[in-house]
């Protein structure tokens, strides 16, 4: 999906439109996808940092330990991490 | 007086008593990495409640090694979660506390670049309060600290502890034209003691959504928007970036036992001088339910999924059950993946193609037992093709 795509999808849904959304994509924090995420606790296992806990179900990532280095998101078998 | 009707109320409240409990216990052992690439796990744990009261007790017992596919540290640890909740009127409290026990103590990375640990035990006691009244408001509270014994391993320091202290709140009304809007906030420090690390980062979210909209073609749709503003560092010192989050969610009923469940999702990142893309997702899932055997129906599910961030990932994958008798069924899973990897000689994306098959066998009382195996294809130098065998039993619910 190309960016002009999202952006036509965003405007679309009438949900906001970002007046200067250029450049590369964002590499600050990863994203768990809740409706996906069944707490089995691979991606809390595997983290080197002990940046994942599972909390009520649902893997929280803290932005402040996270190294990217995206173990999680190898090891999810669910792909609910990204 | 005072004691009887004490003792009175304790008999009346024992009779109303409801006790589940559970076991589960799973294997998984991989070809291309036996013994080493273990990673097996039980559980264990009971659940008992009132009619305003629930105390439910988890445990579990891990064993992973180091050898697996994607590096990992050697772990075998006892973990232990106690939570406990109360009702009255529309208040609910929630306190907990997990506990971890390392048997062999845990590798972990200690934040920033203060090099690696060994973890021994953890603790961390937590408490939620709310207030509802339902489909008009809620309130809640929460706060969670961990206390993790570590040992460092490249310093003078040896026993350190490491902590972590997160509290924070929302409040949500549901709009009388049946939207929601919700503002919450969340603090979190990270301190290790001896080596002067002393960092927090918080979050105050401004949310709002349309729940579940019905259109006449069997459509409901769930749209959220959210903003989060960030104050505080990631580990390398770096601003966080607020971030806006846009979703839709839409299931789509094709037939009784016919569904498809739709799934987009985009966030947008701001840094002091420009905006980027975050993460977007985009999912699809059908499903079709069909014949079985009691309360156990056959069902396939083909889906996909597509999601691009830092790193862009692809997933594809289906899974079958098929009721063969009472009881038994047939598991058919297969699953095309193509992600990041930290696996020599991937050049950093891995592909993986999963096709399987097993066995499932339920019974009435609780006992439910599977084994299935599972081929991967991958396109790792050394070892591209292996097996994994998966298999576990487990008790559910037991009722007393």
């Amino acid at each position: 999906m190309t960016r002009s795509t999202k952006f036509l999808l965003l405007a679309v849904l009438g949900l906001l439109t970002f007046a200067a959304c250029d450049g590369p994509l964002a590499n600050a924090l990863l994203t768990v996808d809740t409706s996906r995420c069944v707490g089995c606790g691979e991606c809390e296992d595997v983290c080197p940092y002990d940046a994942i806990e599972v909390i009520d179900g649902d893997a929280v990532i803290d932005p402040g330990l996270c190294h990217q280095c995206n173990r999680c998101v190898e090891i999810c078998p669910e792909g609910a991490i990204f | 007086m005072k004691a009887i009707a004490i003792l009175f109320l304790l008999a009346a409240a024992s009779f109303a008593v409801n006790f589940e409990g559970y076991a589960q216990m799973h294997l998984v052992s991989d070809s291309i990495n036996y013994g080493g690439g273990l990673h097996n796990w039980g559980q264990a744990g009971f659940r008992m409640n009132g009619s305003s009261w629930d105390i439910v007790l988890d445990a579990n017992r891990v064993m992973s090694g180091e050898d697996a596919v994607i590096p990992r540290f050697y772990r075998n640890h006892l973990e232990a979660h106690l939570e406990s909740r109360v009702h009255f009127g529309g208040f609910t409290i929630n306190p907990e506390i997990q506990l971890a026990k390392d048997l062999d103590s845990a590798m972990v990375v200690l934040p920033l670049s203060l090099g690696e640990g060994y973890r021994n035990s953890a603790l961390r006691p937590g408490l939620s309060l709310g207030y509802s009244i339902p489909g008009v408001f809620e309130i809640r509270g929460s706060g969670k600290y961990w206390m993790k014994d570590v040992i460092a391993l490249d310093s003078d320091i040896d026993d350190t502890q490491w902590t972590d202290l997160c509290y924070g709140g929302d409040v949500l009304w549901h709009t009388p034209v049946g939207g929601y809007l919700a503002v919450g906030g969340i603090s979190h420090q990270t301190k290790l003691d001896g080596f002067e690390y002393d960092r927090s980062w918080s979050r105050v979210d401004i949310s709002a959504g349309y729940e579940p909209l019905k259109f006449p073609t069997m459509t409901f749709v769930t749209a959220e928007v959210e903003h989060s503003i960030y104050t505080g560092e990631d580990y390398t010192g770096l601003t966080i970036p607020n971030r806006f989050t846009a979703r839709l969610r839409a299931v789509q009923s094709v037939a009784r036992n016919v569904m498809f469940n739709i799934t987009f999702s985009q966030a947008a990142d701001f840094y002091n001088e420009e905006t980027r893309f975050g993460p977007f997702q985009s999912a699809i899932k059908g499903q079709y339910k069909f014949g079985g055997w009691g309360n156990v129906p056959s069902s396939i599910m083909i889906g996909g999924q597509l999601t691009e961030s830092a790193i862009t990932t692809r997933l594809g994958e289906l899974e079958g059950r098929i009721s063969i008798v009472s009881g038994l069924s047939a598991l058919v899973t297969g699953k095309l993946w193509y992600g990041p990897s930290s696996v020599e000689g991937t050049g950093g994306y891995r592909t993986r193609e999963i096709i399987g098959g097993g066995l499932e066998f339920r019974m009435n009382n609780g006992l439910n037992i599977y084994g299935i195996y599972e081929r991967e294809a991958s396109n790792l130098a050394p070892n591209d093709v292996w097996g994994r065998i998966r298999g576990g039993v487990g008790f559910y619910p037991a009722q007393f």
